[in-house]
């Protein structure tokens, strides 16, 4: 890597992916592992998406809280991307992960976790809808406070693009 | 926003390797970089960073423009 990062998690993230390597100095080797982890990241939150709603539809309310741990396992690396994108100026949730199909793709298998929960959890207990109620109340508070933090970004955007556009004003 | 990938684009890196009698693995050592990153330049899968390009302008006696036109300097 070019840039010299002395903060610890940029240390730890060093240590961890080995940016000292001799592999990383040929900048093509690179740019393809570069695109390779970032393949194989998508795959792996993809394939964890669903295979924890095939977990919730298929395994009963047994296999709920596994489901469930497997969605934080999955999101943690996910987070950590993010994070790390972020300290470089880099805002990868809004610029492009999820737009077009892939947007559309999220919502359905967000949805069929959704729903596979709440199914799970009404199939040996139907009267027992308070935990269902509550875990579909969290999904659906989870998803709005996303969406809104989705769009206050477009707003700032939107306002830093017309502000550039306008130095003066 | 400015293209900056080679997709859809063409160098001269292989006429002037030629010219050179250079083979893509001499090129690949001169430069410092793999022969596979000599072939996916040429072939213009691959944009390298401008030290590569300078590194190759050097090897290769040109210059970097003369390489690596632009979509409106390559136009005839």
């Amino acid at each position: 890597m070019t840039a010299t990062r002395t903060a610890v998690f940029d240390r730890f993230a060093a240590a961890v992916a080995d940016f000292g390597s001799p592999f990383y100095a040929e900048e093509r080797q690179r740019d393809i592992w570069n695109e390779a982890s970032a393949f194989g990241l998508q795959l792996f939150l993809w394939g964890s998406l669903i295979l924890s709603a095939a977990m919730f539809w298929l395994g009963g309310r047994g296999s709920v809280p596994y489901g469930l741990a497997l969605l934080v396992f999955a999101s943690l690396p996910s987070y950590l991307v993010i994070f790390y994108a972020r300290r470089l100026g880099i805002d990868i949730p809004v610029k492009g992960a999820l737009r077009g199909w892939r947007l559309v793709a999220f919502l359905v298998v967000y949805a069929a976790n959704i729903a596979g929960v709440a199914h799970a959890l009404d199939q040996q207990r139907p009267s027992g809808g308070f935990v269902g109620g509550a875990v579909i109340g969290a999904a659906g508070a989870g998803g709005f406070l996303v969406g809104q933090q989705v769009l206050q970004r477009r707003r700032r955007q939107r306002a830093e693009a017309a502000e550039s556009i306008h130095p003066g004003l | 926003m400015v293209k900056t990938t080679a997709q859809g684009r063409v160098n001269a890196v292989r006429r002037h390797r030629q010219l050179a009698d250079l083979t893509q693995a001499q090129l690949a050592t001169g430069c410092g970089v793999t022969r596979q990153t000599v072939v996916a330049i040429e072939a213009g899968d691959y944009a390298p960073s401008v030290y590569l390009a300078l590194r190759l302008a050097q090897v290769l006696d040109a210059s970097v423009e003369t390489l690596f036109a632009t979509d409106e300097e390559s136009q005839p």
